[in-house]
Parts: C-alpha cells; structure tokens; sequence
C-alpha cells in the first residue's frame, strides 16, 4: 500500500531522463528578453479611448506574494511591474509594453503620455507632470546621471525633488534625441523603469508636436489652476 | 540590475530547480518527458524576462510552478496536444529506455500511475499535483488554478476516486488519505 505522495514521487522520476543544459535556458533567456525589449508595435493614432489595450489576463494567479504572477509586492506602496505578457500600448507616436498595473493613461500628446495612479490622480490635467509617471520623448542628450547599462544600452538615472527619473538615448532610426522615464519617489523600482523605457519606442512624430500658436492650447494649465485643482482633488482626510 | 547580476541568479535558480520542475511538468503531462521539457523551457524564459520583479516578489519558485501550470494549460487547448493525449494514454516518453528485461517493480508501478493520471481531465490532474505532490492547500491551489475553492474540492475528489478505481485499493487505500481531510 503506497500513500498519494509516494506514488506520485514515483511518477515524477524519470531515471534516464536528459534535460536541457541550463545555459540554454540563459540562451533562450537572452534572446527572449531581446525580442520582448526590440518588440516593435504598430505605431498610430490613438485615443485615449484606445488605452484599454492592456491587461490581457494571460498571467497567472501565484501563490504567496506572487499569487498575480509576480506583479504583486509586499509594499503595497510599490506598484508593480508592467506584465510582458501584456499587448502594447500605442498612443500616438509613442508605443510600450504596458501600463503598470494600479496605473491608467491619463493623457498623452505626440511626445509624452502621463499615466496616474487608478487610487486617484493628483490633478485631473494630463499635462502637468507632478506625481505622474510620464514617458517623454525630448530632442537632445540624455544629461547627467548615474548611468546603468542593460544589454548594451546605457540609461542615466537622476532623481530631484521628489521625482525620479530613467533617460536613454533614443535608438537609431528614431528621432534624434532621448527618451525618459519619470516617476514619484517611491511608486516605481529603477529596474523595472528602466525595463519600461527599454520597450519604449518613439516614431517620428514625436519630434513634430502639433502646437496651436494662437491659444495656450488644451492642455495648457496655469500654476493657479493647478493648484486649484489640487486641493479639490485632496481626500478630506489630507485638507 | 546588471545583466550579469541576473544572468548569475538565473543560472543558480535553474540549477536548484530544473529537475523539480521537469519532475511537476512530467506529472501534468502523464510522463511525457518531451511536453514536459518544453513546459520547462517556456516557463524559464519567461522567467529570465520576468526576472528583476520576480526576484522583487520573492517567490521565484512559485512563479515558475504557476507559469509552469498555465503553460501546460495552454497547451492542453490546443487540439494537436489534445489528440495526443487521447491517442497515447500516458505519454509514450514516459518508460523509453527500460526494456522488459530491466523492469523492476517501480518502473511497473510508474507505469500504472502515469497511465492513471493520464485518464484524469487536465485540471483535476493539476490538482493533484498541486496537493498531493507540491503539498499546497485548497486555498493555494484555488489561487493558482485560478478557480474557487469549491471547484478544487469536488476536482480532487473525482480524481482520487478515479486514481483508486484505475491503480486498485491495494496500491491506493480507499479511504481518505491525510491530504482529503486536510
């Protein structure tokens, strides 16, 4: 008489068996995070209405603290990682792998998207910045930092006042310049920021935004509006 | 993190659980070494991409075993996968190299549990993994199979009685086992 564990055990072994050497799993690895990195999407025009590309359930339900798949952590003040089994996001000239999860896309022009935290955004204007994570599309160098280099590609990491913040140059065949990645101190790890910038691609019309001269245009917000806008937004709690 | 810094962890991680993993893809798939092998592989590159927040989470290993789940999952949809199955009972890999004359008492009752596990749906087969082999309550098991806690109660029920009506009481006791009461 055998116990169910006993019996399985048995099953599971397979005395002859041959597996793979592990430094093809480091192989495939590497090519796969190549791929997932280079993945290049079709780039167009989209809506705001269009962003609900993301969020394809392909992952998984783990056990413990990685009961989603890993995206979950044990500080809940930490958001998690964009999934690589998500579609990409395409919002203009701007594409990625995917809105991390608790975020949503609160607006986007040709060279940025800001995208704001789904527990409540700190102002309800897509342009400003502040307490957003924002992927900007800018011409010229990626600046000062501290410079990390993942597969080849350098990225410079600066922080200041609050923010933080992940450039790299853009890739060739891009427009000229330099791409980056910004967040609150805090909601984001560099790694996994730097894994978003790295699926960040820029097409062309990113270096031509659509500027109306005659008006401040939609998405300009004076400091008092802000402000404004700010304290309507704020839990009684925090007034 | 420094590709180095991962391509070091990765490689240790594969090396301390490759052949569990290969072991649990076995299971699900009733002792097909090269479905298994695959399930494997997939999983650890998904792994390797996945690999700075799966490091973050802490869980690599349940990482793996719920990417691993999900992959033979998939698979199963796939109506190629399916014929398989149907047509091979326990997978043909499953008993390659031991001939007649080297059979031992194991390699028969291998046989006999793999062709019972390969008569269970695909799901209850996974549940028994997930209890009986990797020891994971029903609320674990629930969460990784993605399903209520009910449905991974009355799944393990008609598999165990479909284990002990295939393999006999003599080799599987008729009444509850430690792990149905638990």
């Amino acid at each position: 008489m055998n116990d169910l564990r006993t019996l399985l055990d048995t099953a599971a072994y397979a005395p002859d068996a041959t597996t793979a050497p592990p430094t093809d799993d480091l192989t495939r690895g590497h090519e796969a995070l190549r791929r997932h990195r280079r993945r290049r999407g079709a780039v167009g025009v989209a809506s705001l209405a269009a962003l609900a590309v993301v969020g394809v359930g392909a992952a998984t339900a783990l056990d413990g603290r990685a009961t989603d798949g890993g995206r979950s952590t044990d500080d809940a003040g930490v958001a998690a990682a964009p999934s690589p089994t998500d579609d990409r996001v395409v919002l203009g000239p701007l594409s990625f792998d995917a809105v991390p999860d608790g975020w949503e896309v609160q607006g986007n022009r040709q060279d940025y998207v800001t995208m704001v935290p789904l527990s409540g955004a700190p102002d309800p204007f897509p342009d400003a910045f502040e307490g957003k994570l924002v992927i900007l599309y800018e011409p010229g160098r990626p600046g000062p930092g501290r410079v990390e280099t993942v597969d080849g590609r350098d990225y410079v990491v600066r922080g200041d006042s609050g923010t933080t913040a992940v450039v790299t140059a853009t890739r060739a065949g891009e427009p000229q310049g330099h791409v980056l990645v910004q967040w609150p101190d805090g909601a984001f790890e560099v790694d996994d920021m730097i894994a978003l910038l790295g699926s960040v691609e820029v097409g062309p019309g990113a270096a031509h935004p659509v500027i109306d001269e005659n008006s401040p245009g939609e998405g300009f917000v004076s400091l008092e509006d802000l402000a404004e806008a700010r304290r309507s937004t704020q839990s009684p709690a925090h007034r | 993190m420094r590709r180095a810094e991962r391509d070091e962890e990765f490689a240790d991680f594969v090396g301390a659980h490759r052949s569990t993993l290969v072991s649990m893809g076995r299971l699900l798939t009733a002792g097909d070494q090269a479905w298994a092998e695959d399930l494997v592989q997939t999983t650890l590159t998904k792994l390797y991409v996945s690999w700075p927040r799966v490091r973050r989470a802490g869980n690599q290993l349940g990482y793996a075993r719920t990417s691993l789940t999900h992959a033979f999952f998939d698979e199963t949809r796939r109506a190629h996968r399916r014929r398989e199955i149907a047509a091979g009972g326990a997978g043909d890999d499953a008993f390659t190299g031991e001939g007649d004359s080297e059979r031992t008492p194991d390699v028969d009752l291998r046989r006999d549990v793999l062709t019972a596990l390969a008569g269970l749906a695909p799901r209850q087969r996974a549940v028994v993994v997930m209890r009986h082999w990797l020891d994971l309550d029903v609320a674990e098991t629930a969460r990784l199979l993605d399903c209520s806690e009910g449905t991974v109660k009355s799944q393990n029920a008609k598999a165990l009685a479909h284990l002990r009506a295939a393999l006999g009481e003599h080799v599987l006791p008729a009444h509850p086992v430690p792990e149905e009461i638990r």
